[in-house]
């Protein structure tokens, strides 16, 4: 069945126009707040803190809960984010979320004993690289000199 | 309230129409070149009509063509004209829109590029097999509508294809579209500032549909809702949502929903729609877990659907003032430029409309030219209209790839473009200028994604290590977006501090690339 144009038009223009009127009418509620990004208790403020909270984490025996296990993953998760945020360069970076990918992986099989064992195999390689970041962001003062410019 | 609701509605359907403006055109030129050049028959087989490749050859065509949901109008109506099946039809309609090379650029670059390969290929999917049905369910054969003289070789063909536009300005496309925009209108009224923030995060059922019910009337060219998707996985927001956002969003409005009805009825068109429906949520259910990004902190939020709001709250004052500046923000050269073709093409519509009164237009165009120097005749090669017509579609398509170079330049240009948004803003936020430093967030967050992209269309590559600085930065953004929001600040001193730094990392990192590359 094909309509008339015109007709069929004027019916979406009625339409059209009084949903639009009733909608006017209606209260507008108040804006809602806005919102926020729920930044994660658990979550390191910084690689070096990430590379702390991994060492502290598996240095007892396996996660007591699933939490805990949980928070684990989140913070292997972290990692490349927050290697992002240092002054690391990209052939470093690189290894890094190479291991992470590695423990990710090992996380879904839900191996936590193994997760652990490749974490604590790593730590010395994650420290050095944490020691490596310090160096780096306490050479490159110039952040601060820029900030200074501005 | 009335008064927010009528300005916010002024600037959202001006935003619509600026942003749509190029893609209406190049919807105009498409259809004219169709029917002017390459006629009714060479129409059908362009889209491989009757043969089992008419869908996926629609839905590559509807890939290539740089058209949005509103342009592609006027191109379903002149195929209808040319006697193709409903199904082939609905499939390019509802394809065209989602993507272009701009866009798929833009979506290749963002984290996840197998979720832009997956949602392409789920959008093959919409389309065939909704099309497939259709066509099985409504069998009838479509009769070619009306019996056109071709236009013969010279000045004639090419003036045929302005006549065509012009004519099909005036025409019922014109209200098809306007009808498209009233969703914008309709979102305006019902939606209040920032109310859809929350209602699609990750992990809600409800997301999928309650971003459908939003989709629809919605209207999005490609790239806007490209980079809706891109910031819903940034968001870590719901995945089906984001297939419902592009199918619908970008394929979908009001205009082609009622054109629809008018093309084909009531009965098929409420088949197709519930069809297409039970297709996308279905596949954006099954969507939802594999596809989820798992490297990102889920906000609770996305601003994505803030532009489908009303733009301004109750207590805002100056609204006109308010509009104008937006607009002055916000409208790129491209659409000037698209805004004032289309209204060159209204009145050159009204001329031959005005001239067809007192003198028969068609039968001058379509009359053949006199031959007189054989000759010269013989020197000149009358190239035949299919050739033209496949100029023009490669040009458009040309043209389109040329364009994402110029909108997606290099690394060193972007980075000085950078420079200098990022001057504005830290500058602004730290001395306490808010609103200045809002309108530059948004510059800055554009910048961001096209440096990642111009390194990516000149490299094929994009490493992880580039990807993930650049997204550092859009996290730092955003947060000092929202101290600024709090008026907090310490937070915004904080959060500018933190920001400048991942600024300086990031322009290590790509300008690294930018020297490989020169070397």
């Amino acid at each position: 069945m094909k309509m008339n144009p015109t007709g069929f038009l004027t019916r979406v223009a009625i339409i059209v126009m009084l949903s639009t009127s009733v909608g006017c009418l209606a209260d507008n509620p108040e804006e809602s707040g806005h919102a926020e990004h729920v930044i994660p208790e658990h979550k390191p403020a910084d690689y070096v803190s990430a590379v702390e909270q991994l060492e502290i984490r598996t240095s007892n025996s396996l996660p007591e809960n699933s939490e805990q296990r949980q928070q684990l993953t989140d913070i292997v998760g972290w990692l490349p984010e927050l290697a992002a945020q240092t002054d690391l360069p990209k052939a470093d970076w690189d290894r890094i979320q190479e291991l992470s990918e590695k423990y990710q992986a090992l996380a879904k099989q839900q191996d936590a004993k193994l997760l652990i064992q490749e974490i604590q195999a790593d730590l010395d390689e994650l420290k050095q690289l944490a020691e490596k970041t310090i160096e780096l962001d306490a050479f490159n003062t110039y952040d601060q000199k820029e900030l200074t410019d501005e | 309230m009335s008064e927010a609701i009528f300005w916010g509605g002024v600037l959202r359907v001006a935003q619509s129409v600026s942003q749509a403006a190029p893609f209406i055109l190049t919807g105009f030129i498409i259809a004219a070149v169709f029917r002017r050049w390459l006629g009714p028959q060479s129409v059908r087989k362009l889209f491989g009509e009757g043969t089992w490749r008419s869908l996926p050859q629609a839905w590559a065509l509807g890939m290539l063509l740089p058209v949005c949901s509103l342009g592609v109008i006027p191109v379903m109506r002149e195929m209808k004209r040319a006697g193709l099946r409903g199904g082939t039809i609905l499939a390019f309609g509802l394809t065209a829109p989602l993507f272009n090379p701009l866009s798929v650029l833009y979506g290749l670059t963002l984290s996840e590029p197998f979720t832009i390969f997956a949602f392409s290929i789920c959008s093959l999917v919409v389309v065939t097999c909704i099309g497939l049905l259709f066509d099985w369910a409504f069998p009838a054969k479509v009769e070619q509508e009306v019996h056109e003289e071709s236009v013969p070789y010279g000045i004639k063909r090419i003036l045929s294809v302005f006549v065509s536009m012009g004519k099909d300005f005036w025409s019922y496309s014109i209200v098809y579209i306007l009808i498209g925009l009233s969703g914008i209108v309709f979102l305006n009224v019902i939606l209040p500032k920032a109310s859809f923030q929350t209602s699609v995060n990750g992990g809600d059922l409800w997301a999928p549909i309650l971003m459908t019910g939003v989709a629809i009337p919605a209207y999005a060219t490609p790239m806007l809702a490209m980079s809706q998707l891109g910031t819903m996985f940034q968001h870590g927001n719901s995945v089906g949502a984001a297939f419902a956002l592009l199918i619908l969003g970008a394929g979908l409005n009001f205009g082609i929903i009622v054109w629809m009805v008018v093309a084909y009825g009531w009965k098929k068109s409420v088949c197709w729609m519930v069809v297409l429906l039970g297709v996308v949520l279905g596949l954006g259910y099954g969507l939802e877990k594999p596809l989820y990004p798992t490297d990102i902190d889920p906000a609770d939020h996305s601003h994505a659907f803030d532009v489908y709001c009303c733009p301004f709250s109750v207590d805002q004052s100056h609204l006109p003032a308010a509009v104008w500046q937006k607009l002055e923000d916000d409208v790129r050269p491209e659409e000037t430029f698209g805004m004032i073709s289309l209204f060159v093409i209204a009145l050159t519509g009204l001329m031959f409309l005005a001239v067809e009164r007192r003198f028969n237009l068609e039968r001058w165009l379509t009359s053949s030219p006199e031959i007189t120097d054989e000759k010269s005749r013989s020197m000149d090669v009358v190239l035949p209209n299919w050739v033209l017509a496949a100029a023009a579609i490669i040009g458009l398509v040309a043209v389109s790839v040329a364009m994402c170079f110029a909108y997606y330049p290099s690394p060193e240009e972007c980075l000085e473009e950078i420079f200098i948004v990022k001057g504005e803003v830290l500058s602004a936020a730290r001395s306490g200028h808010d609103s200045h430093a809002m309108h530059w967030i948004p510059v800055w967050e554009d910048w961001n994604r096209r440096i990642q992209v111009g390194v990516y269309l000149r490299e094929f590559q994009l490493s992880d290590y580039q990807r993930m600085k650049a997204r550092v930065v859009a996290d730092y953004i955003e947060l000092l977006e929202h101290a600024i929001e709090d008026d907090d600040q310490e937070e915004v001193k904080h959060y500018a501090t933190l920001l400048a730094r991942a600024h300086s990392r990031m322009v290590r990192a790509y300008q690294t690339v930018s020297k490989e590359s020169a070397e």
